[in-house]
């Protein structure tokens, strides 16, 4: 009802206004009739509700677990499933790679070093770093034949090894059975390799040499040097 | 036993197209009196009347159950009945048969409404068709449909304070027009 007390129209006109109009039965009944004839015509009105994941979507702004399932099923699809396996597969690597040591200098997180480490390559994602990585990179294994020896480094001198990495040492690891010095390493895939010598109980260098070929380390990326310590 | 509006509105939405008819009858007078009163054609009114509870049974799937079913009607009524001024504007058509004419041949079936009552009812009637459209909805939904004015904001979509000032000038214009009346 009106929630103002104040009359601002006379009662009697209120009333006059409030009186229901008189009725012509007739007329009301004609006009009620064509309406009904309209309404038989039209369809039937439906209530189409939503699904119930929806209309909780809406109320809470949350997904129902079989909606938060659909969701993630269509997000599946929708980025594919070969793209989320070349993730799996790239994390594989990147796992492998940050296990790998030298010495006590971790080479890099996302460097595969290992040669069983496989390039996976994302189909319709990103490229990662590893990836650029690989296209400039290999890995080369390095190996000394000196079972007298007691201490073996490997020493980087020139400009084509790695951005910053000059002169660096690396500690070489050695086979006790068989005398085998050895690591594998990162190199720029043009680096020569007179760029690098190996340096033996901190006295002698041994220039690295390779049979294939004098500009690189050749297509099966080993050096091998040997000596008779 | 009378059933509700919301429970109607469930069996028409379940199929049941003839219960509507319950909720035609049950609102067809006042919204009759309401357009006659704002449009001043009691054959217009009827049209928009028919216009509006075509239009509510189309869409009765929006209506909610939360809500009164009247207040939702009554949107809709004061939406046709905007419409039907508008093109009144644009394309005058005077109502040939006014609302004076109309009631006074319905009250030639009425033998006890004195005739001082019918002559303020047309006196009033004329006296709302002066009055500016916004006024005259404002004034017959507060008073002849005794509506708050929270509900008439809901209904017109007009804020409450400019619907007070709406009924208090068309109460003042009224009170100016029909003064002889009144006091006669």
């Amino acid at each position: 009802m009106a929630d103002t007390p104040t009359p601002l129209l006379p009662a009697e006109l209120q009333d006059r206004l409030r009186e229901p109009l008189p009725v012509d039965a007739a007329r009301r009944a004609r006009s009620m009739g064509a309406i009904m004839a309209a309404v038989q015509v039209l369809p039937v009105p439906r209530r189409w509700s939503l699904p119930p994941s929806i209309t909780r979507w809406r109320r809470r702004g949350v997904l129902a677990p079989a909606g938060a399932l659909a969701f993630g099923l269509l997000l599946t699809l929708w980025t594919g499933v070969t793209s989320l396996t070349d993730v799996f597969s790239r994390s594989s690597a990147a796992v492998l790679a940050k296990a790998e040591f030298i010495g006590d200098t971790v080479i890099t997180r996302l460097v595969p070093v290992a040669e069983e480490t496989r390039l996976v390559t994302a189909g319709g994602m990103r490229r990662a770093l590893h990836d650029t990585l690989y296209d400039t990179m290999r890995i080369v294994r390095f190996a000394l034949r000196a079972p007298a020896a007691s201490r073996v480094m490997l020493v980087e001198s020139a400009s084509t090894t790695l951005p910053g990495a000059q002169g660096t040492r690396f500690a070489v690891a050695r086979d006790l059975a068989s005398g085998l010095w050895e690591m594998r390493t990162v190199v720029p895939r043009h680096a020569v390799a007179d760029a690098f010598a190996f340096v033996v109980d901190d006295a002698r260098r041994v220039p690295v040499r390779t049979p294939m070929s004098e500009q690189s380390f050749g297509p099966r990326e080993q050096a091998l040097a040997d000596t008779s310590l | 036993m009378t059933l509700s509006d919301a429970l109607i509105v469930r069996r028409v939405l379940g199929g049941d197209t003839e219960a509507f008819r319950a909720l035609v009858e049950r609102y067809h007078d006042d919204a009759v009196r309401y357009a006659t009163h704002l449009l001043g054609c009691h054959a217009e009114a009827e049209d928009a009347v028919q216009d509006t509870f075509l239009r509510a049974y189309r869409y009765l799937a929006s209506y909610q159950e939360q809500d009164k079913f009247r207040a939702w009607l009554w949107r809709i009524l004061v939406n046709r009945c905007r419409t039907r001024l508008g093109e009144r504007t644009r394309r005058p058509e005077p109502c040939d048969v006014s609302v004076i004419t109309q009631l006074a041949d319905a009250n030639a079936a009425a033998p006890d409404d004195d005739l001082d009552r019918t002559f303020l009812r047309e006196e009033l009637a004329q006296a709302l068709a002066a009055l500016p459209a916004d006024q005259r909805e404002a004034v017959v939904l507060h008073f002849t449909e005794g509506l708050s004015y929270p509900e008439m904001s809901a209904v017109t979509g007009t804020g409450v304070s400019a619907l007070k000032m709406r009924v208090h000038r068309a109460c003042d214009r009224l009170r100016t027009l029909l003064t002889d009346v009144i006091h006669g």
